[in-house]
């Protein structure tokens, strides 16, 4: 006997009376009054927080009688089951505070929290942070020369003052990226340099010189050092522009730089494991795309295409199951972020702001671990630090504060 | 909803009706839940319509809805049981009892299974959905959705072993 035919059998005989239109529609406006009473009751009810999620629960079904609120529990947690109307969606004005601090380090304002957990004033306000083996902070203050474009790379020392510094390539996107184990930092320079930060301190791993500078660094492959006598590294490199050029891969048994190839115009990520390329293709390529799509480069799939023109994956999880991308934001729209399955494209969890696309915005993502999350996100005009997970769960770690400084831009910043 | 919108949801509420209803019977176990499912999952699905349709994540939204009404009904069926009460109920769960011999069986004892478990093995071998879909579609992990497929065949393998169930994926 196979399961599939018990089902089957049993399913054929699932006739019913099909609804109408009108009967949808009546049962839609039933939903909408439970919602909206939910929602008043919730707002009007400030001491009954466990309220909201109960009227919003019983949403869908005539059968079901609003139960009484239960006695108050703290949960700093959403249980998304209860309270989300669309499962696709994680509401920010859901989420409730009580979060842990974030396991990375990470800036507010301009103070630093340290792995170790202690606070540092800070003497710069950073928008990037970076963490080189626990132990070496890196800040990037973004847009600083209006001829190059060209950003800063602070070496943070432990009074929160200004240790070292140097340029990095003003670019669209991040200016520094990690090894998966966080030991190795790269970025590129102004002057065409692929520089390195390991074990060992600062050095230059190539020089493509200044008539042809490479774009920003997108991954960085190696662990602990990138001296020959280890096992070495290799940086992935975009071109200046998505327009001219191609990816190309630094290492250093090859500081001449090898195509990454594969007809690659320009890259948003690459997986943590090396084996999913997220970015976009030449035209006339073969697997030429207008719009963004992810590759599986392993040899077993021989560049697969996995999915092309869902949205743009600008960051991979610590296990390459999960990218995080910005759903497109249309007028009037409120900014949203979603987590997708890296292989199929599918949306695990998609996390809402209240607002449009001139008041709202969430960003970055920052994974804590391969379940866990961070987002920046404002938010009814406020900026709040957020933890998400791949259930469908949203908690509040910081915030709300007003905003401060350059318009949308997070006095959040977490380390990579 | 303008009409157009009407006009769209309506073609696909004609074409998805069947199906969707033939999803919650294997789901709910029964007619009268299953047509309360389906009439849940298609007024939400109207909600969100513009959003969705955008996205073009229709099924797969009506889906999910359908599987976390299924599963909220079950909630809310497990607090009642825990609730001492002097009241007669006001509704008395009507399961569909068909006798066909062992595929009656194998169906009796779904019903028994628990619903996320029950919910995999239809998303599965019913709906044809991968892992992913239903991770996806649950709302959990890939690991969960292996883990509760194992425990749900090891289930019905225990209880059914005379029958030879054939899973093959």
């Amino acid at each position: 006997m196979n399961l599939e035919d018990v089902m089957t059998t049993h399913a054929d005989r699932a006739t019913a009376q099909e609804l109408t239109l009108r009967e949808v529609r009546t049962r839609a406006q039933r939903i909408q009054r439970h919602r909206r009473a939910g929602v008043t009751a919730g707002v009007a009810a400030a001491v009954a927080a466990v309220v909201l999620p109960i009227s919003l629960l019983v949403g869908g079904n005539p059968r079901s009688a609003p139960p009484p609120p239960g006695p108050a529990k703290q949960t700093s947690l959403i249980d998304a089951d209860a309270v989300q109307q669309d499962p696709l969606d994680m509401q920010i004005a859901q989420a409730k505070p009580g979060g842990v601090p974030p396991r990375p380090a990470w800036i507010q304002g301009q103070t630093l929290h340290r792995l170790d957990g202690s606070r540092v004033r800070l003497d710069q306000t950073y928008n990037e942070l970076d963490v080189v083996n626990g132990e070496t902070y890196l800040g990037v203050r973004s847009d600083l020369d209006p001829d190059s474009g060209a950003s800063i790379v602070d070496e943070i020392g432990d009074d929160g003052q200004v240790a070292s510094t140097r340029k990095v390539a003003g670019l669209v996107g991040q200016s520094v990226t990690m090894s998966a184990d966080h030991s190795i930092a790269a970025w590129t320079t102004p002057e065409g340099d692929v520089q390195v930060w390991d074990r060992d301190g600062e050095s230059t791993l190539t020089n493509t010189g200044p008539s042809r500078p490479p774009g920003n660094a997108v991954a960085v492959f190696g662990s602990e050092t990138c001296d020959q006598t280890g096992s070495g590294c290799s940086v992935v490199v975009n071109p200046p522009s998505s327009m001219s050029g191609a990816p190309i891969t630094y290492s250093t048994a090859e500081p001449d730089g090898t195509p990454v190839g594969h007809g690659f115009r320009y890259l948003h990520a690459v997986s943590p494991d090396g084996t999913l390329y997220s970015g976009i293709r030449k035209l006339g390529e073969p697997g030429g795309t207008s719009c963004s799509a992810t590759w599986d480069l392993t040899k077993d799939n021989q560049d697969m295409e996995l999915h092309n023109c869902t949205s743009s994956p600008f960051e991979f999880s610590p296990d390459s199951t999960h990218t995080a991308e910005n759903s497109p934001q249309r007028d009037g729209e409120p900014a949203s972020i979603e987590i997708r399955d890296a292989r199929t494209a599918d949306v695990s969890v998609k996390i809402l702001a209240e607002g449009d696309s001139t008041t709202s915005v969430i960003d970055p993502v920052i994974w804590e671990d391969a379940e866990n999350y961070l987002v920046t996100a404002l938010h009814r005009g406020k900026w709040l630090l957020l933890r998400g997970d791949l259930q469908g769960r949203l908690e509040i770690v910081a915030g709300p504060i007003a905003p401060t400084g350059e318009p949308f831009s997070s006095p959040y910043v977490i380390a990579r | 909803m303008p009409r157009e919108r009407d006009d769209d949801f309506a073609a696909w509420m004609d074409a998805r009706q069947p199906t969707l209803h033939r999803t919650a019977y294997l789901l709910a176990g029964d007619h009268h839940t299953a047509e309360d499912l389906v009439a849940t999952t298609l007024a939400k699905v109207y909600l969100s319509w513009d959003k969705i349709e955008r996205q073009g994540a229709v099924d797969a939204y009506a889906r999910r809805i359908l599987v976390n009404e299924n599963n909220s009904l079950w909630r809310r069926a497990w607090r009642k049981r825990e609730v001492t009460s002097s009241a007669v109920p006001d509704w008395i769960e009507h399961r569909d009892q068909p006798d066909e011999g062992s595929s009656a069986e194998v169906w009796q004892l779904l019903g028994t299974l628990p619903p996320r478990q029950r919910a995999v093995l239809v998303l599965r071998y019913y709906e044809q959905l991968s892992e992913s879909e239903i991770a996806a579609t649950l709302g959990v992990s890939l690991g969960t959705v292996k883990s509760q497929a194992s425990r749900a065949l090891a289930t019905l393998r225990q209880r059914v072993p005379a029958l030879e169930l054939e899973m093959n994926r």
